[in-house]
This record gives C-alpha cells, sequence and structure tokens, in this order.
C-alpha cells in the first residue's frame, strides 16, 4: 500500500517536473535607472523589457566581430569603451580592409534620452540603429540576412538567443533587439560634475571649475544642455564647410535646404577623452574646439541664433571653462567592467 | 489475484478520491463545452484567404527572361517584385473590421506570400476591402520589428531608416545603367515624401462564416507602375523623392479583385 502511494506521489512530482521544464526560464528583470533630476528616457522599455540575459547577449554580439564580413571588425573596433565608446585618434573611423568613412564615430552614452541618432539623424530607432554599420560597405560589409545565418550555425548563439527571447532560430529582430539592450546601459550619471550637483562626496568643485561651469551655463547650454548636455536638436554651429567631403548633414536626410549644415548637437559627457571633436573630428583639443566658439565661427544664412552674439573671452576664462569640461568624465564608467570585452564564456 | 489488505481503509479512501477527482474533471469538461457553444453562436468567426497574382497587364507575371512592353514603348525584363500591404480593412452590413497587425509582403519569387489567411473574421457579409499599399508611419519609426516586417527580407533601409514600401527592378535595353538595369525601391513615411498609398476596393459580395473559407483572388498588375514614364531617363528610384511619389502614384491603382469559384483556374 505504502508503495502505492509512494508511486502516487512520484507519479504528480514527475509530472510537475516535466511541467517546469518545458515552462521558459525565468530571466533576471533589469530596471532601468533613470537618475534623480533627469528626464525620462525617449526610448521606451516596454516592447522588450531589460534583462540581464538580453544585455549579456548584446554585450557579446556588440565585441564580436562576426558581425562584419570578413570577421575582422566589430563594433568595439570603433566604439572603444575607454574612450567613452569612440574610436581613438581617429577623425574618420576605420573600417574592414581600413576603409575609411566621412565621418567621426561619436561617443555611446545616455542613448535611450536620445530620439534620433547619428550626426545627421538619420536613424529613427535606436534598435535599427546597428543596421546601419553592418550594412555599411565602409564599415562591416556585411547583411543583416548573412549575419542571422553565420549566427544560426553557432550552437552557443542558438542557445543564448532561445533563453532571451524564447526561439532557438535567430531573427533579424532579434539580433538587433539584443544589440539594442546593452547600447541602452551604456549610461553615464557618475562624474564629477554630478557628484557636485547631487552635493555627493568627490563632487567639490574648485573655483577654476565652478567659474567654468558658469560661463558654460551662460553660453553653452542652450544647445548642450544639463543633464545630458545635449538638447537633442540639429544645430549650425558655424563650423566652416570641409570642400573635400561636403557633408551637408541633417539636409541629407530630410533634403530641406533650411537643415543644410546642421547636426546633431553632441552630448559633452567624457568629453576629455573622445577627441577627435565634431562630426568629422576637425579639432583634435579642447582648446581648438573652445577658440573655434570665440574666434571661428562662420556666419552662414543657417548659423543657429543661439550663437548669433559673438563670444569673447579671456584666456583666463576659456582655461576654466575647458576645467570644467574635464568635470564631465565619468572613471566608474569608462572604467566599468560591466561594459567592457566579456571575458567569460557562457 | 490475491492481495494481502493490510488496511481495506485505504483502498477504499483511495476509490473514493479517485471518482472525486474523476467527477471534477466531468464537470470542468461540461463547463468548457458550454462556454465552447456558446462562444460558437454568439462570436461566430470565419476564414479568409486571399490568393494574391502578380500579373502583368493581366496575364500572370513571370519574373526572369519574359520580355515586357511598358504603356510608353519600353522593352524590359522583370527581377523581383515586392510590395507591402497593411491595416486591412473589411467594411460590410455590420460595419467595419480592422484586421489587426496584418502586414503582409508580398514577394512574387515566393509561393508561400502569395496566398493570404487570415482568421478569426467575425461572421457576416461584407462588400468592401480597404488596406495601405506600404506601412504607415507608426510602423516606420517602431524600431526592429518581426515576421513580415523583419529587417532581413530586404526591405528596409540601413542608411535612413524606414521601409520600402514596393520594390520592382528589372533590365531595359534602353537604360543605359551598368547590366541595363532599372531599380524602384519606393519607401519614405516623412512629409513631403510619403509613400504610402491606400486600395480600396469594392468586393463580390462574401459571407464570411463558421463552415468554409471564403477565397478572394487579388490581381496586381506591375504594368501600373510604368504608366506615363519613360525607362530611359527614369530608372534609378532608391530613396524618398518626388520619383518615388510619382510611382507611388501610378501603383496606387495595381490592385483588382475578384471572388475565386472554386472551379476556378
Ligand atoms: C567602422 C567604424 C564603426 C563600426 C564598426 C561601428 N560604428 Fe557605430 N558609428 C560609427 C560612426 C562613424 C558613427 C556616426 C555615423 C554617422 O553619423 O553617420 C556611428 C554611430 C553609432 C551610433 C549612434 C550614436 C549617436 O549618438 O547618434 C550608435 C548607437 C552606434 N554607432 C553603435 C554601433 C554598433 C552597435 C555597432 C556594431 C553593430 C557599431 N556602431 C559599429 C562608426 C562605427
Ligand atoms: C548653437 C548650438 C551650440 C552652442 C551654443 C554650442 N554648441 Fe558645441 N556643438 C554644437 C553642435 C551642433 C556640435 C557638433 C557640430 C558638428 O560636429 O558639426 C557641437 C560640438 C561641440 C563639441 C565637440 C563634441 C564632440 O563630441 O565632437 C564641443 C567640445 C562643444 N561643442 C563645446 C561647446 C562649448 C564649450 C560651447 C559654449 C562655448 C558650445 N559648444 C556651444 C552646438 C552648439
Amino acid at each position: 500500500m505504502r508503495n502505492r502511494r509512494l508511486l502516487f506521489v512520484a507519479f504528480i512530482l514527475s509530472c510537475l517536473i516535466t511541467l517546469f521544464s518545458f515552462a521558459p526560464i525565468e530571466l533576471k528583470k533589469i530596471n532601468f535607472i533613470v537618475p534623480k533630476g533627469w528626464p525620462q528616457p525617449a526610448y521606451s522599455f516596454t516592447k522588450f523589457p531589460l534583462t540581464e540575459e538580453g544585455f549579456q547577449l548584446g554585450r557579446k554580439l556588440f565585441y564580436d566581430p562576426v558581425l562584419s564580413r570578413d570577421g575582422s571588425v566589430s563594433c568595439a573596433s570603433c566604439h572603444n569603451q575607454s574612450t567613452g565608446f569612440t574610436h581613438v585618434d581617429h577623425a574618420h573611423s576605420h573600417g574592414i580592409e581600413g576603409r575609411t568613412g566621412t565621418r567621426n564615430t561619436p561617443a555611446l552614452m545616455n542613448l535611450a534620452w536620445n530620439k534620433l541618432y547619428m550626426w545627421d539623424g538619420a536613424v529613427n530607432n535606436i534598435e535599427v540603429q546597428a543596421l546601419a554599420p553592418i550594412t555599411n560597405p565602409i564599415e562591416m560589409d556585411e547583411t543583416l540576412e548573412h549575419v542571422v545565418k553565420k549566427l544560426n550555425s553557432s550552437r552557443i548563439y542558438r542557445h543564448m538567443f532561445d533563453d532571451v527571447f524564447g526561439d532557438s532560430v535567430v531573427t533579424g529582430q532579434h539580433l538587433l533587439l539584443a544589440i539594442t539592450q546593452f547600447v541602452v546601459q551604456l549610461n553615464s550619471y557618475n562624474s564629477k560634475y554630478d557628484k557636485h550637483i547631487r552635493k555627493e562626496a568627490g563632487g567639490k568643485f574648485t573655483n577654476e571649475e565652478e567659474h567654468g561651469l558658469q560661463l558654460f551655463r551662460q553660453h553653452c547650454t542652450s544647445c548642450h544642455t544639463e543633464p545630458l548636455f545635449t538638447n537633442n536638436q540639429f544645430e549650425n554651429n558655424g563650423l566652416p564647410i570641409d570642400n573635400t567631403i561636403h557633408d551637408i548633414g541633417r539636409m541629407k536626410v530630410t533634403q530641406n535646404p533650411a537643415d543644410s549644415l546642421k547636426f546633431k548637437v553632441p552630448t559633452l559627457r567624457n568629453i576629455q577623452y573622445s577627441a577627435p571633436y565634431m562630426h568629422d573630428g576637425r579639432f583634435t583639443r579642447l582648446a581648438q574646439v573652445v577658440n573655434h566658439y570665440t574666434g571661428g565661427i562662420v556666419r552662414s544664412g543657417n548659423l543657429s541664433e543661439k550663437l548669433a552674439k559673438p563670444l569673447v573671452l579671456t584666456e583666463d576664462e576659456k582655461k576654466d571653462l575647458i576645467a570644467f569640461l574635464m568635470t564631465l568624465t565619468d572613471r566608474e564608467f569608462l572604467l566599468n567592467l560591466r561594459y567592457s570585452f566579456p571575458k567569460e564564456t557562457k | 489475484m490475491t492481495t494481502q489488505l493490510d488496511n481495506p481503509c485505504q483502498d477504499l479512501s483511495l476509490f473514493f478520491y479517485k471518482s472525486y477527482i474523476m467527477k471534477r474533471i466531468y464537470r470542468s469538461f461540461l463547463l468548457c463545452l458550454c462556454i465552447a457553444l456558446f462562444s460558437v453562436t454568439a462570436f461566430a468567426k470565419g476564414v479568409l484567404v486571399i490568393k494574391i497574382q502578380p500579373v502583368f497587364r493581366g496575364k500572370t507575371l513571370i519574373l526572369g527572361d519574359k520580355t515586357y512592353v511598358s504603356e510608353k514603348g519600353d522593352p524590359m525584363t522583370i527581377e523581383e517584385f515586392k510590395c507591402y500591404i497593411s491595416a486591412l480593412n473589411l467594411t460590410g452590413s455590420k460595419g467595419s473590421y480592422l484586421i489587426k497587425n496584418s502586414a503582409h509582403l508580398i514577394n512574387a519569387e515566393d509561393s508561400a506570400t502569395l496566398t493570404y489567411k487570415i482568421d478569426n473574421i467575425p461572421s457576416g457579409h461584407y462588400n468592401g476591402l480597404k488596406f495601405n499599399i506600404g506601412l504607415d508611419s507608426l510602423t516606420n519609426v517602431s524600431g526592429a520589428l518581426g515576421g513580415d516586417l523583419d529587417p532581413t527580407l530586404g526591405m528596409y533601409w540601413a542608411w535612413n531608416t524606414g521601409y520600402i514600401n514596393a520594390k520592382l527592378t528589372g533590365h531595359s535595353n534602353v537604360c543605359q545603367t551598368l547590366h541595363n538595369k532599372f531599380e524602384f525601391h519606393i519607401g519614405g513615411y516623412m512629409e513631403p515624401y510619403v509613400t504610402v498609398r491606400k486600395a480600396s476596393l469594392q468586393l463580390p459580395d462574401i459571407d464570411i462564416n463558421d463552415k468554409t473559407p471564403v477565397t478572394l483572388t487579388l490581381q496586381v498588375d506591375v504594368a501600373t507602375w510604368f504608366n506615363d514614364i519613360h525607362l530611359f531617363s527614369m530608372n534609378n528610384i532608391v530613396t524618398p523623392s518626388k520619383e518615388a511619389l510619382r510611382i507611388a502614384d501610378n501603383y496606387m491603382n495595381m490592385f483588382q479583385v475578384s471572388k475565386s469559384d472554386e472551379s476556378g483556374k
């Protein structure tokens, strides 16, 4: 009798076990942190909530040259963590077979607060941004179809995609959503400036930095708006046009002459490390940038009216302004091991 | 079998337990049956099958070698024809019924895409079919989508995000291009170059019910693309532009619908 009862219990147990083994595994949810005083991000996390597994899959993809045609270039080849995910020392990014592009690699951070991506805003959603480098002949020169095929022939990737999406067949959509999970979490909000604003330890400004902040708020915040240091708009900041590349900026997308020579206002966070500067990387030092704003502005018809009034700064004021820009460096971000090359193999 | 019943009560209790379970199962079965019957009578649903037939001036389109002649007299062969339809809406006696998430990619080369089955349509009489040729602007800004909207299907622009609503490529010896190729990738969702178009078709009266699926034939005539254009001067449209608008206006009327009779060809 006892046996029968045991059998019954065993039967129920085995039923439960089979049931659970079919149920999808529970993924570890990640709460997206909106720092105090910041606006809500523009990107909506409801479509595909952030998970640890999704983040790790995206991270692996970001560092994997499998995304390029000949397996030589990964996202990280151009977007290097230690410089705020930009291309060190390269005015124009080098891609596959050393081919060079026409634009400077922007730093990647706080992307969930952006609405449009690229210097001209040609990409309207972060989820589809990766399509551009993957298929660009001078960057990774691949097709999405073929990348998906390569990933489907990898057992490890099929496993990881299955865990994250409940589907072991890799699709274009899932590939893009996974990369998105990684890039939208590259968030920088622990610079000296942030600690200063939050009145935390390590946030005490020197007199120079404090004065620099005042100058910045007087002359720069209309475009480089705190706390993201961008107003997410396209502006002409008076750079003389480059006659070799002839990049018309936003107009390429809208075909509206009023948008000629307008470029996305870039964030200035971690600016100390993300040289060279501007869409074509024409400046290598912050002093050159400041000198541009004080003496190099070309007053064309499209110049932003925010720069209509000429800016005059003394040498000391320039130094203070730059001292302030240095407080935007966030070492916790630049050295965060969570964002670095995934060493552990899964 | 001789069994030693060391405790007969236990077997008895097991018996009652079992019959209790049986009763529960039986009852829930009855309940399910009732719900099923109720829902069948109250919300009967039917199936509509749309057979898509790419044609050139009424004759089945053959990709590759067959030479066609456009309205303006340009000879050509056609390599590729793809087109999105979306936001399908059936109108009838009881009002209209919008089919959710109904974006469908037609690919002349892939016969599986030429049959479009729609389930769960409220039963009733319908006499109109409306849909978008292409995709609305919301779809264009919604990031990475799946299924027929997956960006691997060759209908997505990477350099300037957005979908290609319709694609037609081929060769014509009047085109002074590499391999005499002409290429029309028609897309664009932002003013002033919005290329999505509406089709509104009169249906032969159809009766959607839960018994037999209804089959419609949707002919799509690619000859319309070339109305009033010369391939010599217009043969490469791959960005949102005035030319793209012109082609979209041309193909706005490429769809025609008829009811398939079962004996049908
Ligand atoms: C060959 C160098 C190169 C590679 C490889 C590369 N990028 Fe980029 N990335 C760039 C350049 C250059 C831009 C700016 C392009 C433009 O404005 O037209 C950019 C822009 C971006 C942006 C937009 C940033 C903004 O603020 O608008 C994101 C996000 C991004 N890349 C992510 C990625 C991801 C993810 C990958 C891998 C799939 C990748 N990149 C691969 C060079 C590269
Ligand atoms: C009219 C809006 C506007 C104002 C005001 C403005 N900027 Fe900019 N800034 C821009 C734009 C737009 C760019 C990118 C231009 C380009 O690449 O073509 C830019 C680029 C920069 C860059 C390079 C960033 C990078 O990652 O390449 C720095 C540094 C910078 N600005 C600092 C400043 C400082 C300091 C001030 C105040 C003195 C200032 N800006 C005022 C619009 C503005």
